[in-house]
């Protein structure tokens, strides 16, 4: 898969995201999930788990490269 | 006296850390401001987050979910997931790649170099400067009220007016010294050091605190079966209709109230002491030491009777306002009657709810709360005659408004308002101090695991808080069965009370010690931020790059750092807002710049004239529409019905593009040099 075709599949994630952001369809509704997490907390916390995985596609399929970067792996001596 | 041990220890170590992270100071400028651009993946992500999560995050969060419930959530922490994360990978790479290549620290070198405009810097300094400013005032404040609330009876007989515990004042000046104490010392690289520690104390000091609370509270089950049974608005975004009649049965009650100490003070009311005493015997609810009988029984039977029933329609309206503290009668009223008090004040119809809400709430009402209750109020480790212990000086003046003041309307979220809140975490694509530890990275790959991990981090801290604060709403005291958190009650000291309520004097000295990691992980940042931009935009720019050592510099920028902390510690010392909406405003500011950053990284059409047009609409409209909001006194001040950061950006964009195509581009050189593949 080329970067132009991973850099449009990621911009459609965010899109889409940012959709299914706007929630309306929760906004009456007060039952808790799993006994105790309400709705409208429970939906957006599944946003932002989502976020995390798109956001680990584009670093998979649309990471920039550039002359001087300097690959890393892991944690480096500042790190520690 | 043990969370202020463990305070004390907590600051102690970290002033150890900043002495630590000073032997690896390598003694320039550089190192001080950037870390020799050798920070890796996992510093950068805990130094990234631990700066954006600030007390806002913390304070905030739970504060605001108490006074608007659960979709506190979708308004600000999941829309930063997606927001923050995306700045992260569209501007910082980029910009790191940038810096890296041409040597820049700061924005502003950046915006003149693009731009080829110097004056650029002189007219984006003070907007930059004076936006960071009330991000600091975030912290400085929260923690003031943080530590006084948690060391609350500390002291045996200082400090009484506040309670017994350690001043705001004094806290604040603490905790800013501290930081400015590690700041000087380390640098970036303590900054990051520092940053990366007291991110990994809040993260794991908040999940304990959430655990041991929900516990308290009887389960994470039961907290919920009490939101839902008492406010079950608090749930959900929209209004349930149990809240409604809730509402519109107190409200009634409140009415009755407000007439009859009207009636009482201004009509020369009086009941007959055996009709008092039967009244109050009659009244059926006990409250806080029976105050309510005291108060509401002798109101129910004025209005049973009949002796209400005189009063005139101004009458009724000026008893409503003034019960609600937001209006005071004239001294002249006697002689003038209508003529003497405010034209807004109808004499022909009742005033509804959300027209009494118009007039702001005077000071003085926590005056008359400590008069009402000052015979409870003292060091709350001593005792009252009852066996209970005494009040704080905070509980006097919150029992007086939620036993004085009109009920709150329940209220839902807008969905336009809720939609417009996704402008607000485009701050972070031009907060300075993020750009700064953007160019700390050691590689563009160091950014990767900040990109991912951000969202699910923001989760880790954000859900717990939230939930706490929708839990706080509802919750009582398993012995007297009162609110732990009373109606009416300062969002910004819900948690340190929650905090303090629920927990030991150990674990509530610890979850403090978290509380104020996350406030000292954004000030550091901060601080060193203003530092570096006003050696590097103003001093060294224009003085010429040699006149000054590095020796110098540094200590240019931290004297200039103390001024900026001065300024900002002195504000903090006037009224608090609310720390929720004091942010909102805050990031609004950074967000309307947003367009800026962008379109300098992405459209070459950009010039440096739309740039001085999309600055000036930024500043304007922030500046004009904070003034409307009553410089943050307004909580919930909106545009056309949706946020002013929304209006702000379309303002901003308009301006950067309408002026851009019409003045000429930057040169051939600037273009080859920032788009070099497009060229």
């Amino acid at each position: 898969m080329n970067k132009r075709c991973g850099k449009c599949i990621i911009i459609g994630l965010v899109c889409l995201l940012i959709v299914l952001h706007h929630d309306i369809w929760n906004w009456d509704n007060k039952e808790p999930i799993f006994g105790f997490m309400p709705v409208a907390l429970a939906w957006q916390a599944g946003i932002s788990i989502s976020a995390s995985l798109v956001w680990y596609l584009a670093t998979r399929i649309a990471w920039p490269t550039f002359e001087d970067d300097e690959p890393t792996s892991g944690m480096t001596s500042e790190d520690a | 006296m043990t969370q202020l041990i463990i305070i004390s220890i907590y600051l102690a170590l970290l002033l150890g850390l900043g002495f630590f992270s000073s032997k690896l100071f390598r003694g320039t400028s550089k190192d001080y401001m950037l870390a020799s651009h050798s920070i890796g993946p996992f510093m950068l992500l805990m130094s990234l987050f631990g700066t954006t999560m600030t007390a806002f995050a913390l304070v905030g969060s739970t504060g605001e979910s108490f006074k608007e419930g659960a979709g506190v959530y979708g308004l600000l922490a999941s829309s930063s997931g997606i927001i923050h994360s995306l700045c992260f990978f569209v501007l910082g790479v980029k910009l790191w790649s940038l810096g890296k290549k041409h040597g820049y620290t700061t924005q502003i070198q950046f915006f003149r170099d693009r731009l080829e405009s110097d004056r650029i810097g002189i007219l984006l300094f003070p907007i930059l400067v004076g936006l960071i400013i009330p991000y600091l005032l975030i912290g400085v404040m929260a923690s003031g009220t943080v530590i006084n609330s948690i060391t609350e009876g500390a002291f045996t007989t200082a400090f009484a007016e506040y309670d017994y515990g350690v001043p705001p004042w004094m806290a604040s000046l603490v905790i800013c010294l501290v930081v400015l104490t590690y700041v000087f010392f380390g640098g970036m690289r303590g900054t990051a050091i520092a940053n990366t520690a007291q991110t990994i104390v809040f993260m794991i000091l908040g999940l304990i605190t959430f655990v041991i609370i929900s516990d308290k509270l009887g389960g994470l089950e039961e907290s919920t079966n009490k939101v839902l049974a008492k406010n079950p608005s608090k749930m959900m975004r929209s209004i349930d209709p149990a809240d409604i009649d809730s509402y519109a049965d107190s409200y009634k009650k409140w009415i009755v109230l407000a007439q009859y100490e009207y009636a009482k003070a201004h009509k020369g009311l009086a009941l007959e002491p055996a009709d008092e005493k039967a009244a109050i015997a009659a009244f059926p609810v006990a409250g806080p030491a029976g105050y309510l009988k005291k108060t509401r029984g002798p109101a129910v039977f004025a209005k049973k009777t009949g002796m209400l029933n005189n009063l005139s329609i101004l009458d009724q309206n000026l008893a409503l306002l003034i019960q609600d503290n937001r209006y005071e009668m004239p001294n002249d009223s006697i002689v003038l009657g209508k003529a003497a008090v405010d034209e807004r004040i109808s004499d022909s119809s009742i005033m509804e709810h959300h027209e009494i809400m118009t007039f702001p709430r005077l000071s003085g009402s926590d005056a008359k709360g400590l008069a009402i209750f000052g015979d409870f109020v003292g060091n709350p480790n001593e005792k009252l005659a009852s066996g209970r212990n005494k009040w704080t000086r905070k509980k006097a003046k919150g029992v007086f408004r939620a036993t004085n003041w009109a009920p709150e309307p329940p209220h839902g979220m807008d969905p336009w308002k809720f939609l417009t809140y996704f402008f607000v975490p485009l701050s972070v694509g031009m907060f300075p101090h993020l750009f700064q530890h953007w160019l700390t990275a050691k590689s563009a790959d160091s950014f990767k695991l900040a990109v991912v991990a951000h969202p699910i981090f923001i989760m880790i801290v954000w859900v717990p808080c939230v939930l706490l604060g929708v839990w706080m709403t509802s919750a009582t005291d398993p012995i007297s069965g009162a609110p732990i958190i009373a109606a009416h009650f300062p969002p910004n000291a819900v948690l340190p009370a929650a905090v303090k309520a629920l927990t030991g004097p150990l674990m509530a000295g610890l979850l403090t010690a978290g509380i104020l990691a996350a406030i000292m992980s954004s000030l550091d940042s901060q601080f060193l931020c203003v530092g570096t931009m006003f050696t590097t935009d103003i001093v060294s720019h224009y003085a010429g790059k040699d006149r000054f050592t590095d020796k110098q510099l540094i200590t240019i920028a931290r004297v200039f750092i103390v001024l900026i902390v001065a300024l900002t510690y002195l504000f903090s010392l006037f009224e608090p807002r609310r720390v929720f909406t004091l942010g909102v405003w805050c990031f609004s500011g950074f967000s309307s710049l947003f367009p800026l950053i962008l379109a300098s990284l992405y459209w070459k059409r950009l010039t440096k004239f739309g740039a001085y047009a999309a600055i000036l609409a930024a500043a304007g409209s922030w500046i004009y529409m904070f003034a409307d909001a009553n410089y943050a006194a307004n909580a919930n001040y909106t545009v056309f019905g949706v946020m002013p950061v929304a209006t702000m950006i379309t303002l901003t964009t308009i301006a950067m593009i309408v002026v851009s195509l019409i003045t000429p581009l930057p040169s051939k050189e600037t273009l080859q040099k920032f788009f070099p593949a497009e060229e």
